[in-house]
């Protein structure tokens, strides 16, 4: 075995891409190994912005190996067979004969002789290169060939000597040189080998690990935290992609001088980690506090006193900016601002933002009046709150703050909301209107996202703008799942045809989709199926229950006290002796029995069952006002017929002889299978 | 310290001395040193090229007044562009960096991914941000297609923006602060001497005086111009009348007057107004 090392010297990679990348390279890079019997043991790879390395040692020869190649059927015309050998340079003494499956042909053994892999590896690694996919490449200069970055060097050694080849394709020819940091060593060096390499990049400032380099940020940050008694908040992404950005980690903390911290909290931090990737720190009770720490690619003279000045002079004219923004929105009452959202096109056919906002403001109005009498969180004020937040909710729209951090919209929206003392509900519900419907906090907050996003859904599908394959743009399939979402954390019993049907009815314009409320419906539900069918319900059930009716909670609730009884083993042979009559019947529907056919007496006590079970049923229908109580019982009935179906089918033969007989069998399966349908399936 | 000017002249010999032809800044309102036809139209074709030159660039939606200290509706971009982009290319822009005063020794460049994008120009580059301290202080792409064709060779362009440089080098905090002219006292001359009076003028006129209406006409008549030129190959007059349409679509939009939609439609007819001009351009050569 000897050491094999190769450094792809790249301008710098993004840092989203790098993680995929070189797992994508070593794949290709061992998967060519085995392609060519090289053996291999102790492969490494390492990216960092600017290197993709690769390790291993290899066996210096490739391992011999026979192959057998498989040529037309003996049988073949001549010329086929001809054309065969002459391919392959053979004659026809050299092949061999092999049956399979009844059918002969024609075989050829070749040997591959043992090479060496020095011989092998300059293709491998052109290969290599050429196949690593990226999401975004480009060319440059004068060369063809695309790669996420221009590259800049190939330093590629095995066995202490350089695999000597060039790249035409971008005008470069392999070395066993390499660079050291950008700027803490500019220069060149060459190298042997593995443990070679990561000594020099060590003495030339490259941390060529990104694990390396996480653990050193980390390690930093910690100190840091002690020294300051502060948190440092470290999310996944930031630091992914942190430690894609520096080959030589320093880590540094600024300042943020007290005049911003009036600012809201997320008015200081989206400009930290958005615009300059800094994170953000908190105080022991969890306050923001006025740090900021990032991470530098440069270890300075003066101990990264400038680094800091130029990264706090930066941070400081955001929030400068910020907080003018800040100060001029609040100048105004969060209302005056309707006047401009009459001038923002919400969509040419759907009017301004303004209007929509009086659409959604009388949908609340109507969904109040609708929904009052069945879901017990509304009272008397609901209205009123509900009117007052969609009022607001849009507002923030057309403030400075947002117009300049568009990813603050809502949050800004509900801290303007909450200075000027409007309810805490009113703010929860500006705060969590882009929210998905399983974070909102409050049902009143989760009424107000539900008629907002039915009055989106509809709007959209009236203009005949519903979504298609991957083409989405209005997010209408959030706002469906949304819905879904909401109204099973919250329990609310709303009836959706009747909100879209109001919906519908209060758009402008006249040529409007007429179908559009029955698809908004189909088109929620086809959302409902995904989402049932990934919390593990099965299929069959949700199928039923769907077309059934289109009450959302029911079918939650249903849903669940179907998936739990059906997943006994009763349950199961309950369904398969159903989807057994079922499959019998196929299209009967005649349900005449007569008894004076029946010879067994497993036929007999299955007749009476179900004679006994359309009592039960309908009694239970009469007694039980608790629409979940009365699903519960009727399941039970049913389950309880499972001994007689089981023992029904094994005893009696349907299809008998006598079609008489036949079909008064069948007539008595139909009207078992009606029952059941009526209850669930 | 170097001045405002100081940092341009030294740009202009460093890039001089590279092999650059330095031009004067394009005579007519633009958005950004892009749209000059020194870069745009050059970046298509077979023949090599290369110039620097500064560009002083029009965004009318960034006016304030003169009042924030960061923000102006008029600012000098200093563009490169060399084709095809040169093996070495990030190490002798890295030596401009040096050229106007900055010290690797304290200072952290960091070249973070931003693909560039005009969808006025239908043009679209790979590369980055160069921030220095944080500080986006320069735009490095790699030209990969232009007016939707495709570029090849590769144009590299080098956008320094001026301002943003000057205030980092002379630690000024506030743009209309800068130093112009490197004379200190009464000999001093401000970027706010030169500059403020446009500032406050420009940004009334292109949020409360522009004449809407005569903009459109102005907008109407040079997209009309520009395709009747493009369609007789006269490549360069009929970009003249794009990067007009263009800057007549900035200022319609600083107004106010456009819609989400109207915006989106007007952005599609200069993209297909350079369109026209690109192809023009190509069956020149």
């Amino acid at each position: 075995m000897s050491n094999f090392l190769l450094e792809i010297l790249v301008e710098e990679i993004p840092a989203r891409f790098q993680a995929g990348a070189i797992a994508e390279f070593e794949k290709l890079m061992t998967d060519e190994f085995d392609k060519q019997k090289i053996s291999y043991s102790d492969v490494k790879s390492f990216i960092s912005p600017r290197r993709i390395v690769f390790s291993a040692d290899l066996n210096e020869k490739t391992q011999d190996f026979q192959e057998e190649k498989k040529g037309p059927q003996v049988t073949a015309p001549a010329e086929i067979i001809e054309r065969f050998l002459k391919a392959n340079g053979v004659t026809r003494e050299n092949c061999f004969e092999k049956t399979i499956d009844k059918k002969t042909f024609l075989f050829l053994a070749i040997h591959h002789a043992a090479k060496s892999t020095a011989d092998c590896l300059a293709e491998i690694i052109k290969k290599s290169i050429i196949s690593l996919s990226w999401k975004k490449s480009m060319h440059w200069g004068s060369h063809q060939m695309h790669f996420v970055r221009p590259i800049r060097n190939i330093l590629a050694v095995f066995a202490g000597k350089v695999v000597d080849f060039s790249f035409d394709e971008i005008g470069l020819k392999s070395t066993n040189q390499t660079f050291g940091h950008r700027f803490l060593a500019p220069v060149s060096f060459s190298i042997q080998n593995t443990e070679d390499y990561f000594r020099k990049l060590k003495e030339n400032f490259v941390v060529v690990d990104r694990e390396q380099r996480r653990q050193i940020v980390l390690n930093e940050i910690k100190s840091i935290e002690q020294k300051h008694e502060i948190s440092v908040v470290v999310s996944e992404d930031l630091m992914n992609e942190v430690i894609g950005l520096v080959e030589y980690p320093v880590v540094l903390m600024g300042k943020v001088p007290g005049k911003f911290m009036k600012l809201p909290e997320e008015a200081i931090i989206t400009p930290m980690k958005v615009h300059q990737r800094y994170f953000p720190t908190r105080d022991r009770e969890g306050k923001l506090a006025p740090y900021f720490v990032f991470v530098a690619n440069n270890s300075t003279v003066d101990g990264g006193k400038t680094i800091i000045a130029g990264n706090e002079r930066v941070l400081n004219a955001r929030l400068a900016d910020a907080l003018f923004f800040f100060e001029t929105d609040l100048q105004k009452p969060l209302d005056s601002h309707l006047d401009s959202l009459k001038k923002i096109t919400f969509n040419v056919k759907l009017g301004s933002v303004f209007d929509r906002i009086q659409r959604v403001m009388n949908l609340c109005r109507f969904a109040v009046t609708e929904l009052k009498d069945k879901n017990s969180f509304i009272s008397e004020n609901t209205e009123a709150l509900l009117v007052r937040i969609a009022t607001l909710a849009k507002c923030d729209l057309s403030t400075s703050m947002v117009y300049e951090f568009t990813e603050l919209q809502g949050i800004m929206g509900a801290h303007y909301a909450r200075i000027q003392g409007e309810n805490p509900e009113v703010c929860t519900a500006i705060r969590e209107q882009y929210l998905q419907g399983d974070e909102l906090s409050s049902p009143i907050s989760a009424f107000y996202a539900l008629v907002d996003k039915i009055e989106l859904i509809t709007s959209f599908f009236a203009i005949g703008k519903e979504p298609t394959g991957s083409k989405d743009p209005f997010a209408l399939r959030r706002a469906a799942i949304s819905i879904l979402k909401i109204i099973k954390k919250y329990g609310i019993k709303a009836n959706l045809e009747k909100l879209s049907r109001k919906a519908f009815e209060q758009l402008p314009g006249n040529n409007l989709n007429p179908k559009t409320v029955e698809r908004v419906i189909a088109f929620i539900m086809e959302r409902f199926k995904v989402l049932l069918k990934d919390s593990g319900i099965d299929y069959d059930i949700i199928q039923s229950l769907i077309n059934r009716n289109h009450d959302v909670l029911l079918i939650y609730q249903k849903s669940s006290i179907l998936n739990e009884i059906m997943r006994t083993p009763k349950g199961e042979k309950l369904i398969s002796g159903y989807k057994r009559a079922k499959n019998i019947i196929v299209d009967n529907s005649s349900m005449e029995v007569s008894k004076l056919l029946f010879s067994e007496d497993a036929e007999k006590i299955l007749f009476d069952k179900i004679n006994e079970l359309e009592t039960q049923l309908s009694e239970i229908e009469q007694q039980e006002s608790d629409i979940c109580v009365q699903f519960e019982k009727e399941l039970e009935v049913c389950i309880s017929m499972e001994e007689y179906i089981s023992d029904f089918f094994d005893k009696v033969l349907v299809n008998a002889e006598d079609c008489v007989v036949k079909q008064n069998r069948l007539n008595m399966l139909t009207r078992l299978v009606s029952l059941f349908s009526k209850v669930v399936l | 310290m170097k001045s405002f000017q100081d940092i341009i002249f030294a740009l202009h010999k460093y890039w001089g001395d590279y092999g650059c032809a330095v031009l004067q800044p394009y005579d007519m309102e633009v958005g950004a040193g892009t749209f000059s036809p020194h870069t745009f139209l050059r970046a298509l074709g077979p023949d090599s090229w290369q110039a620097a030159y500064v560009q002083p660039s029009r965004r009318p939606a960034d006016g304030r007044y003169g009042e924030n200290p960061n923000r102006v509706q008029k600012h000098h971009q200093f563009q490169v562009v060399i084709k095809p982009s040169p093996e070495d290319i990030q190490n002798i822009y890295l030596k401009s960096l040096e050229v106007v005063g900055i010290d690797y020794k304290l200072h952290d460049i960091r070249f973070v991914e931003d693909d560039w994008e005009s969808p006025t120009l239908g043009a679209a580059g790979l590369g980055w941000e160069v921030w220095c301290d944080g500080m986006e202080i320069t735009q490095f792409t790699y030209f990969q297609q232009v007016g939707g064709i495709s570029c090849n060779p590769v144009m590299v362009e080098l956008t320094y923006g001026l301002e943003r440089l000057a205030m980092f080098l002379q630690s000024v905090d506030n743009v209309y602060d800068l130093n112009w002219n490197g004379k200190e006292g009464a000999e001093k001359i401000s970027y706010g001497d030169v500059c403020m009076q446009q500032e406050v003028e420009f940004s009334k006129y292109s949020f409360e005086c522009a004449d809407v209406e005569q903009l459109n006409q102005h907008f109407i008549d040079a997209e009309k111009e520009c395709q009747k030129l493009a369609s007789q190959n006269l490549a360069l007059p009929a970009y003249d009348q794009c990067m007009k349409a263009s800057h007549l679509f900035n200022l319609m939009d600083a107004r106010g007057s456009l819609s989400v939609a109207e915006r989106v439609d007007r952005i599609a007819r200069v993209r297909a107004l350079a369109k026209a001009c690109c192809e023009a351009q190509v069956r020149h050569e």
